[in-house]
């Protein structure tokens, strides 16, 4: 019965060998080659991902130059030709779908997702394999913006314990507080995020080193609502806020310790009008809201912490990756 | 009356992989292999069942790109090819090994028959489309086939952007409309993924029920009575059924489910890594290896390597697909009869599985559905075979309770689709829907080539949004494909946009080759993102 996780334990370490053994890294080298040799041209490369060609001075220089900095840049520099390939356009020769030739690649059956998965992402994943090696893609890459030139910021739920949160930022705001605090005081000022329960205050303030985009932000273990600011902490320590996030709530943990008291009829749930669907939404953020917080009256946490909310007495975890979750910041 | 219900739930969903431009494209072997080994042998089961007068019950979802590939020309054609070359290679396959290894001459056979059953089911009874089959199931009061999102977007994410989340639902139902001629009334949402509030955009589009992860209903708020065992009514008014863990494990688990018995077929070994290049040129149109779904070994034991593995014998495996159907129809009648005495309601057990794993991952898992439906019908009244509206419409008692936001994935939240290695698609699919939402508000009157350009962009986002993308990128199989698609459809979606904000020029030959590369939808009207 339980052959397949053997299997499943066994086939990566036969897949690392292979890794070793084949002449791969050939062409992953050309793709970054050709990676790195846009860069200089104004734009990184494709994907998140930063490579040294991609520092932060390059992207702020090109930011400046339009609202939609390296998208537009990145773009406004090139013929018409490379533009049509970015945007994924036709090409007169169809791209070439480069695999690993039989020469190259490794005489070896498809390995197995790797281990760490859940049994059902195992299985799961059965059903994208193509049963052959990873294969690259040579066409020209679209390059995806590393700004949109925009002040955003928006916060994701990862789950009870974790958000996600990914910014971008106007240059002209930092623009224009330059004009009006100086060149110095922008200098050393940081970049930071606050993390807020609007219902309960508090903040968690992350600091964040130059250069990032996202940041995963703990959160408390008790179901709450959150919100994220993002702005510029200036030398005199006052905040600055150039963007507000959505609003979010982390799911509850556990089984409520109320017992559901009405019954409704599946033909009476059809009557329920459908905005009530918002409602929900934001009722969610509203209740979420009036669970105390941890750093809250003692009479606050009593209304809380119960079995019903799932929190867990004396689990409290402190939010923010730098910072603790606490009130008055 | 039975004592309580199993609610079998098959979610079938596959992306959306239709390439044009190329001849061949590997990827497309996902969908052809989705057919030959899970759909089309399901609908024979389904069909035996239906002939022989077994009174099964089946809920399946199909989803919008499933049913857009099954119904789409060019890979309906490419997947004739691909069965006439299983059908070739099978029948070579009796010679060569009547000549080398006569212990594999046996199943060489019988691949040749079931690869010839699969063709002539797919091409003579259906004619060449499924659906077919699966609209006689349903009309035949057996079959309940329910929607998805759009293009399976993971909706807890996209929340974000609420008219994203409502255009994935709206486009869903209107595609099933469409090709089913029906109006669905329940929809699995794509990774169970539930956030609450979306029942607004459930409702609107006509929907009236759905399934959640167990800890949808245990940590529902108040808390449910009866568990994951009976459905409650939120209160934005959708009715949630639940995982059921026991049932569930007895089939997903490697280490105590069935699929993982040393009879059954080992998923890993296929001639097309076995036998030599030259031998098996014409099924390898490239000349490099991949599975071509011939495999002759069992499972064969615990740590046994893939040189190791014993021949598989038809028969011991079907052996023990009996064997465990009737184990796990015991089970359920033990599981009912206990939950009924202390629920004093006839309870409902829902197995909600990836249509995939049964054929696709465990070979034998249809025949196992077959047995099962059978002794179920013949065998004993302790427990029925039910779909959600059957069951609510014996038992429409509903206790109403708010769930939290849950998903199917590791650990019941979004992790799967949100970690550090795919969390940088999120600002772009989040600033694409925002730029389509932007978009659909600025055109009120476009004229013929801007209207064909913004259906176009919806087209492009609703493909990035796709989940399997952010899945595969997790669990590290085809990555570089899935950042391909990514990556294609935002650039196709960022210059629809920059032409239709008037910053490069919107040219009709760049239009029309989008609309060729990604044609799903063509009914799509971009004002759903109003």
């Amino acid at each position: 019965m339980a052959e397949r996780v053997g299997s499943k334990a066994k086939k990566p370490v036969r897949r690392a060998a292979a890794r070793k053994a084949t002449p791969r890294a050939m062409p992953k080298a050309a793709v970054v080659t050709r990676a790195k040799s846009k860069a200089p041209r104004g734009a990184a490369a494709g994907g998140a991902r930063r490579t040294k060609a991609e520092a932060p001075g390059t992207r702020r220089r090109s930011a400046r130059s339009s609202p939609e900095s390296a998208e537009s840049s990145g773009l406004s520099r090139r013929g018409t030709a490379t533009k049509r390939r970015e945007a994924g356009l036709p090409k007169t020769v169809p791209p070439l779908e480069r695999s690993l030739r039989a020469g190259d690649a490794p005489a070896l059956p498809p390995a197995p997702p790797p281990v760490g998965l859940t049994e059902e992402e195992q299985i799961e994943s059965a059903k994208y394999q193509t049963g052959r090696s990873p294969r690259l893609f040579e066409e020209e890459r679209f390059i995806f913006p590393e700004s949109y030139g925009v002040n955003r910021i928006r916060l994701l739920v990862k789950d009870p314990e974790w958000l996600f949160v990914h910014w971008d930022m106007d240059p002209r705001s930092v623009d224009e507080l330059r004009a009006e605090v100086g060149e110095r005081a922008i200098a050393v000022s940081k970049i930071t995020l606050r993390i807020a329960d609007p219902g309960n205050g508090g903040a968690s303030v992350v600091l964040l080193p130059p250069g990032v985009r996202s940041w995963y932000v703990r959160a408390d273990s008790t179901r709450r609502a959150y919100r994220a600011e993002l702005g510029l902490t200036l030398p005199s320590g006052e905040f600055r806020c150039l963007a507000e996030s959505n609003t979010v709530v982390t799911p509850r943990v556990g089984p409520s310790s109320e017992r559901a008291p009405r019954v409704l009829l599946y033909s009476q749930a059809q009557m329920i009008p459908r905005d009530a669907g918002l409602a929900v939404g934001a009722e969610e953020v509203r209740s979420a809201s009036r669970t105390a917080a941890p750093w809250s009256p003692a009479e606050g946490r009593q209304a809380s912490g119960g079995p019903g909310d799932g929190s867990a007495e004396g689990k409290r975890s402190l939010g923010g990756a730098s910072d603790s979750f606490r009130p008055g910041r | 009356m039975p004592v309580g219900y199993w609610c079998p739930v098959l979610h079938a969903h596959l992306p959306y992989v239709r390439h044009p431009e190329y001849p061949e494209f590997l990827e497309e072997d996902w969908f052809f292999e989705g057919l030959t080994e899970t759909y089309v042998p399901l609908v024979i089961v389904l069909d035996g069942l239906l002939a022989d007068g077994v009174d099964y019950r089946l809920t399946m979802t199909l989803s919008p790109p499933l049913i857009s590939m099954m119904s789409d020309e060019l890979l309906v054609s490419r997947y004739h090819r691909y069965l006439d070359r299983l059908v070739e290679l099978s029948a070579r396959e009796i010679d060569r090994t009547q000549r080398e290894d006569w212990r594999f001459t046996e199943l060489a056979r019988i691949y040749l028959h079931d690869f010839g059953r699969i063709r002539r089911v797919f091409r003579e009874t259906y004619g060449s489309n499924l659906l077919n089959a699966f609209r006689k199931h349903r009309d035949a009061g057996k079959l309940e086939i329910i929607t998805c999102g759009a293009t399976h977007g993971f909706l807890p994410l996209m929340d974000t952007v609420p008219e994203a989340v409502r255009a994935q639902v709206q486009v869903a139902t209107a595609h099933y409309r469409k090709h089913l001629a029906r109006d669905p009334t329940g929809i699995w949402l794509p990774e169970c993924g539930y956030m609450p509030g979306h029942e607004t955009y459930l409702k609107e589009a006509g929907l009236r029920y759905s399934f959640l992860e167990s800890h949808g209903l245990t940590d529902a708020h108040p808390q449910p009575t009866h568990g994951v065992h009976a459905p409650i009514v939120s209160p934005g008014g959708i009715v949630f059924f639940a995982r059921d863990m026991e049932s569930s494990r007895q089939v997903w688990s490697t280490e105590v489910g069935y699929p993982g018995d040393y009879d059954y077929r080992e998923f890993y070994k296929d001639v097309g890594w076995d036998l030599p290049l030259d031998y098996l040129k014409d099924f390898l149109p490239d000349g490099t290896r991949k599975n071509l779904g011939v495999k002759y070994y069992r499972i064969t034991g615990r740590n046994v390597g893939l040189g190791d593995k014993q021949p598989y014998v038809r028969s011991w495996a079907l052996e023990k697909a009996a064997l465990h159907a009737g184990n796990f129809l015991h089970n359920r009648q033990r599981q009912v009869e206990h939950l009924a005495g202390t629920m004093g309601r006839p309870p409902i057990v829902v197995s909600p599985y990836d249509a995939e794993l049964f054929g696709h991952w465990w070979f034998e898992g249809p025949d196992f559905l077959n047995y099962l439906f059978r002794k179920m019908h013949h065998d004993q009244d302790v427990v029925k075979p039910t779909t959600g509206p059957e069951f609510l419409e014996r038992h429409p008692e509903c206790e109403m309770a708010q769930p939290p936001m849950c998903t199917w994935g590791a650990k019941g939240y979004s992790e799967v689709w949100l970690n550090p290695g795919n969390d940088w698609i999120y600002p772009h699919l989040e600033m694409a829907a925002e730029r389509m939402v932007d978009l659909a508000r600025r055109y009120e009157h476009p004229n013929d080539l801007e209207r064909r350009g913004l259906n176009q962009a919806a087209r492009e986002l609703l493909l990035a949004q796709s989940s399997d993308w952010a899945f595969i990128m997790k669990t590290n199989t085809t990555v570089e494909y899935a950042k391909k698609r990514t990556r294609d459809h935002v650039a196709r979606f960022t210059y629809l946009y920059r032409a239709l904000v008037r910053e490069v020029m919107l040219e009709e030959p760049i239009v029309g080759n989008f609309e060729t590369q990604d044609n799903i939808f063509p009914e799509i009207d971009y004002r759903v993102y109003r």
